[in-house]
C-alpha cells in the first residue's frame, strides 16, 4: 500500500528524472514544397516511440528529446509521407510533396487513439477549421448541418435518424471538446455556444453507437471537437462579420420595418513560450433574427493553458465560459404570420443562460509503448427566465457535471494494442424546474486492437456502466463492440462493425415539472435507460489517376432501439407532456459518399443518405425523421478567389405529433427542404496579415421550409466577413 | 474542364427542377382593413375651438402623451378631420403588419392650435364608455366598428 506521502515522493522523483533526462529539443517548420506555405495540423512522430507533435497554425512543431538525433516521420493528408533524421541543434525546414491524389485523414475519436480514418471500422466525417470560415459559422450546430447523414433540428442533433424532436432535452449524441463531455447536468443537452470557433482544429463525427468507449449518451454517435494547439510563434486572429436578412417575399410575414441583422466579433491569441503555451479567445455575438421574439446576445470566453513538465508528462487546463440572453421563441402564430409568436405571448420574457466548463488533462508517457491520460473537470450550467418564483411559467435550473477519466494505452507489440479506462460522471442539479437530484454514472472500458493478419485490423472492446439514482433501480449496462477493417489493396477497404449504445435518461426527462407557452411537462421518475444495437458494413474505393482523385464510400447500417424515450402527450389532455419508454424502433439505411478532387483545385463532394426509421410498436415511421438527406458541396479555387456552393436536400417528415395541432396552428404542414448556400472569398496579404474577405448568402433561393413544427427555417441571409491573422 | 461543366450543369438542372419557392401564406390577402364609423351626437362646440379631429388606434393602452405614443409606433393616426357639425364620418385604416390587436381606439379633438391640446371625445367600447374594447385583425379581415362622440359626455381621459 502506497501512502499519499510516498505517492507524492514517487511522482516528484519521476518528474525529476524525466526533466534531468532532457538534453535538447527538435523544432522546425513543415511547408508545402510547391508554394512554401506552412502546413497546419501535420503529424510529426518520433519513430518507434510515442513522442510527437502536431504543427501549429504557422506550420511549426516542437519535440523534446533526450537524443542528439531523431528519426522523424511526417504525415499529412494529401501529401507524401516523409521520414527524415533530424538533429537537435538547429530549427529545420521540412518540405512535403503534394500527392497527386487524396490520402487519409487522421482522427482520434473512433478508438480514443490517433489513427488513419481509413483504418477504423465505422463511418466517420470530419469538419475542418476552414469550413467554419468559408461558411461563416458562428456555432457548431450550424456546421453539423453539412455533415453527411446528420440533421440538426434546432438544438437536436440526429445522426442517421437517431433523434427526432425532444424539446431540447436528452441528446442521443455525446458532445465532447478534446474528449471532455459538454452535456448539461439537467437537460443533458448540447451547449454549442461554449465552443471557441477560432480555435477549432477539426470536428470528428462518429456515426453509430459509441457507448463501448464513451458510455451514456453515445447512442447514436459521437461528436468530438478538437481544439488547436498553441502556436510556436505569437498568433493573433480576428474575425468580424455582419449580415442582413432579406425581406420576406410575402407581406404577411414582414413584421419589421428595420433591417434585421446578425453580427459578431471573434478575437484570439495563441503562443507557446518554451514549455508553456497559452490560448485565449473572446467572442461577441448579437442576433436580431428573422423571427420576432427570437433575439439573442452572447459573450463567450475561452482560455487554454498547457505546460510540458517533461518530454513525458504534459498538462492542460481549459476553461470555457459563455453567457447569453435569448428571447423565448417556441413556435409561430400560424402560417399566415409565420415569423411572429402567438399573439398572447409575453414578449418581455427572456432566458438568461450561463455556462462554465473547467477541465484538466494530464498525459504521462510511461515508456515507448504505453501512456496514461487523466481527465478531470466540471461543467456548470444555469438558466432562468427571470420571472417571479410564484409565476406558473417560472423556469430555473443550476446543474454541475463532474467528470473524471483515467485512460491507459499500451502498444503491447507490433500486432496488438490495448486501451483501458475508468470514468465517472456525476450530474448534480439544484433546480426549481427539475428539483434537487443527483445522478452518478460509473464506467470502465477496455479495447484490444489486433493486426496479426495481414491487411486486417480487428477491434474488440467492452464497457460496463452503472447508473446510481434514488428513484429507480438501474441495471448494469454492458456495451460491447466489434470491428473489422480489411484492405483488399491500396484502393479498396472493407469495414464492418457492431456496437451497443445506451443512454441514461436525463434528470430533466425524469423530474421536469414545468409550464411554458401552452405546454405542461410532468415528471416520470421511473424512466429506464434506452438501448441501441448498431450494425454497419462499408466499403471505401479510391479511383486515382495522375491528376484526379475519386473516392466512393458506401455503407449500409441497421440500428435497433429498445425503450426509446420520447416526449408523449397524455391522453385526454391538450398539451400535457410526459417522457416515456414507449418505443421499439429500428432504423436501417444506406449512405453513399462521393469525393472528387482535381489538382486544379476543384472539389466536389456529394452524400446521399437513405433512412427507413420504423416505429415497430405502431408499425409506422418514427416521428420527425427524413427519409432522404442529400448534401452537396462544390468548391473551386482560383487564387486569390474561392467560390463554394453548398446544396442540401432533406425530405419532409412523414410523421409528427398530431396532437400539437391543439396548440400550434398549421402544425401539419410538411415540406421538403432545398437549401442553397453560396460563398465567395478573396485572400489577401493586406497590411502584412493573412486576410480573407468572404461574402456568403445562406438560403440563396429564399426557399421557405420548416425546421420543426411551427418553426420556419432561416430565410435568405447575406453576410460579409473579414478574417485576419497576424 | 468540359466534364466539370457537365457536372455543374447536371447539378444545376436537378436543383432547378426539384424545388419551388416552398411554403406560402394560406391567405393571399396581404392586409386587413378597419373601417371606423364615427357618429356625432349633441351640439358641436364653437367652430373656432374645433381645430380638427383625429382617430387614433393604439396597440397598447397609452401610458404617456398621445403624441409620444404615436411617435413611438404604438398608434396609428388618421389625417386631420376638418369637417364641422356633421352627423357621421368614415375613416379607414389599412394594416399589413398582422396579426394585430388594437386595444384602444379613440377620436381625439384638438381644441387649440397647440397640437398637444387634445381631448378624447370618443372611444370604441362595448357600450360602456369607461371600458375600451379590443379588436383583433388578421390577414384578409375587413372589419367595421362604430365610435360614438357625444359632445355632452366625454369618456374618461387616459391621463
Amino acid at each position: 500500500m502506497i501512502s499519499h506521502r510516498n505517492l507524492f515522493k514517487y511522482i516528484f522523483l519521476l518528474l525529476l528524472i524525466t526533466s534531468i533526462s532532457v538534453i535538447a529539443d527538435v523544432k522546425g517548420v513543415i511547408v508545402d514544397n510547391d508554394n512554401k506555405e506552412p502546413i497546419i495540423g501535420a503529424r510529426v512522430s518520433v519513430l518507434n516511440t510515442l513522442l510527437g507533435d502536431i504543427t501549429d497554425r504557422k506550420g511549426y512543431f516542437f519535440i523534446k528529446s533526450s537524443s542528439d538525433s531523431l528519426l522523424l516521420e511526417i504525415i499529412y493528408a494529401g501529401y507524401e509521407k516523409k521520414t527524415i533524421v533530424a538533429n537537435s541543434k538547429d530549427s529545420i525546414i521540412i518540405n512535403l510533396e503534394r500527392k497527386t491524389y487524396h490520402s487519409n485523414e487522421l482522427i482520434v475519436s473512433a478508438n480514443k487513439k490517433t489513427e488513419s480514418i481509413q483504418n477504423v471500422p465505422i463511418s466517420v466525417s470530419l469538419i475542418k477549421s476552414e469550413d467554419f470560415s468559408t461558411r461563416n459559422i458562428s456555432s457548431i450546430d450550424y456546421a453539423l448541418q453539412y455533415v453527411p447523414g446528420v440533421e440538426v433540428n434546432q438544438d437536436n442533433v440526429s445522426i442517421r435518424g437517431s433523434s427526432g424532436f425532444s424539446f431540447g432535452v436528452g441528446t442521443r449524441t455525446i458532445f465532447l471538446q478534446d474528449g471532455f463531455p459538454l452535456l448539461s447536468a439537467d437537460n443533458n443537452d448540447i451547449k454549442f455556444d461554449i465552443i471557441p470557433i477560432l480555435f477549432i482544429d477539426r470536428v470528428e463525427v462518429i456515426k453509430g453507437a459509441g457507448s463501448a468507449l464513451y458510455g451514456t449518451s453515445a447512442l447514436g454517435g459521437v461528436i468530438n471537437v478538437l481544439t488547436a494547439k498553441p502556436s510556436t510563434n505569437p498568433l493573433i486572429r480576428m474575425r468580424l462579420y455582419s449580415g442582413l436578412y432579406d425581406t420576406p417575399k410575402y407581406e404577411q410575414w414582414n413584421w419589421s420595418d428595420n433591417n434585421l441583422t446578425n453580427k459578431g466579433l471573434d478575437l484570439a491569441y495563441s503562443q507557446k513560450f518554451g514549455d508553456y503555451g497559452i490560448m485565449g479567445s473572446v467572442s461577441l455575438f448579437s442576433r436580431d433574427s428573422y423571427k420576432r421574439y427570437d433575439k439573442s446576445d452572447r459573450i463567450s470566453l475561452f482560455l487554454k493553458q498547457l505546460y510540458d513538465f517533461s518530454d513525458y508528462t504534459n498538462f492542460e487546463l481549459t476553461a470555457n465560459y459563455s453567457t447569453s440572453v435569448t428571447d423565448d421563441w417556441v413556435y409561430w402564430n400560424g402560417l399566415d404570420s409565420a415569423l411572429i409568436p402567438p399573439t398572447n405571448t409575453d414578449e418581455s420574457i427572456a432566458i438568461t443562460s450561463n455556462k462554465l466548463a473547467i477541465s484538466t488533462n494530464v498525459k504521462h508517457i510511461i515508456n515507448d509503448i504505453s501512456f496514461l491520460n487523466f481527465k478531470l473537470g466540471v461543467f456548470n450550467t444555469y438558466f432562468s427566465n427571470m420571472l417571479d418564483a410564484d409565476n406558473s411559467e417560472y423556469r430555473e435550473s443550476t446543474g454541475n457535471t463532474y467528470f473524471f477519466e483515467t485512460q491507459y494505452s499500451n502498444s503491447i507489440n507490433d500486432e496488438n494494442s490495448l486501451i483501458s479506462g475508468i470514468e465517472s460522471r456525476i450530474n448534480q442539479v439544484n433546480s426549481f424546474t427539475y428539483g434537487d437530484n443527483t445522478q452518478t454514472i460509473l464506467g470502465a472500458y477496455t479495447q484490444l486492437e489486433n493486426k496479426s493478419i495481414s491487411s486486417l485490423i480487428a477491434t474488440v472492446g467492452i464497457r460496463t456502466d452503472q447508473e446510481l439514482l434514488d428513484t429507480i433501480d438501474t441495471k448494469i449496462q454492458f456495451s460491447p463492440k466489434f470491428g473489422l477493417n480489411y484492405s483488399i489493396n491500396d484502393d479498396i477497404t472493407l469495414r464492418g462493425s457492431y456496437g451497443r449504445g445506451f443512454r441514461a435518461a436525463s434528470l430533466a426527462e425524469r423530474f421536469a415539472s414545468v409550464q411554458f407557452q401552452g405546454f405542461n411537462v410532468i415528471a416520470n421518475t421511473k424512466l429506464k435507460s434506452e438501448i441501441s444495437q448498431s450494425f454497419e458494413i462499408g466499403c471505401s474505393y479510391d479511383i486515382i489517376n495522375s491528376n484526379e482523385y475519386l473516392n466512393i464510400d458506401i455503407s449500409g447500417f441497421y440500428n435497433k432501439y429498445e425503450d426509446l424515450i420520447e416526449p408523449t402527450f397524455e391522453e385526454n389532455s391538450q398539451a400535457v407532456i410526459k417522457f416515456m419508454n414507449i418505443i421499439e424502433a429500428e432504423i436501417s439505411g444506406v449512405e453513399i459518399d462521393l469525393t472528387f478532387e482535381t489538382e486544379k483545385n476543384f472539389t466536389f463532394k456529394s452524400s446521399l443518405t437513405y433512412l427507413n426509421p420504423k416505429n415497430i410498436v405502431e408499425n409506422k415511421d418514427l416521428k420527425y425523421r427524413s427519409n432522404y438527406l442529400w448534401y452537396n458541396t462544390l468548391n473551386y479555387q482560383l487564387l486569390p478567389f474561392e467560390l463554394q456552393f453548398d446544396y442540401r436536400y432533406k425530405s419532409k417528415y412523414n410523421e409528427i405529433d398530431d396532437i400539437l395541432g391543439l396548440t400550434i396552428k398549421n402544425h401539419d404542414l410538411k415540406i421538403d427542404a432545398h437549401i442553397l448556400d453560396i460563398s465567395l472569398s478573396v485572400y489577401s496579404d493586406l497590411f502584412d496579415t493573412k486576410t480573407k474577405f468572404t461574402m456568403n448568402v445562406k438560403n440563396a433561393l429564399n426557399y421557405y421550409y420548416l425546421e420543426m413544427v411551427g418553426n420556419m427555417a432561416p430565410i435568405r441571409f447575406l453576410n460579409f466577413q473579414i478574417e485576419s491573422e497576424l | 474542364m468540359k466534364k466539370y461543366n457537365t457536372i455543374l450543369l447536371i447539378l444545376f438542372s436537378l436543383f432547378i427542377f426539384s424545388c419551388d419557392e416552398g411554403l406560402a401564406p394560406l391567405n393571399k390577402d396581404q392586409s386587413a382593413s378597419l373601417n371606423i364609423n364615427i357618429k356625432f351626437i349633441n351640439d358641436w362646440p364653437k367652430k373656432d375651438s374645433v381645430l380638427g379631429l383625429r382617430v387614433a388606434a393604439f396597440k397598447l393602452p397609452p401610458s404617456e402623451s398621445l403624441l409620444g405614443e404615436i411617435t413611438s409606433g404604438n398608434a396609428n393616426i388618421s389625417d386631420l378631420i376638418t369637417d364641422y357639425d356633421i352627423d357621421s364620418k368614415n375613416i379607414e385604416f389599412i394594416y399589413s403588419k398582422l396579426p394585430l390587436d388594437l386595444k384602444y381606439i379613440v377620436v381625439a379633438w384638438q381644441y387649440e392650435s397647440d397640437i398637444t391640446m387634445q381631448r378624447i371625445v370618443g372611444v370604441y367600447n362595448n357600450s360602456i364608455k369607461t371600458e375600451p374594447a379590443m379588436i383583433s385583425l388578421d390577414f384578409g379581415d375587413r372589419k367595421n366598428i362604430e365610435i360614438e362622440v357625444d359632445w355632452n359626455d366625454f369618456p374618461p381621459q387616459p391621463f
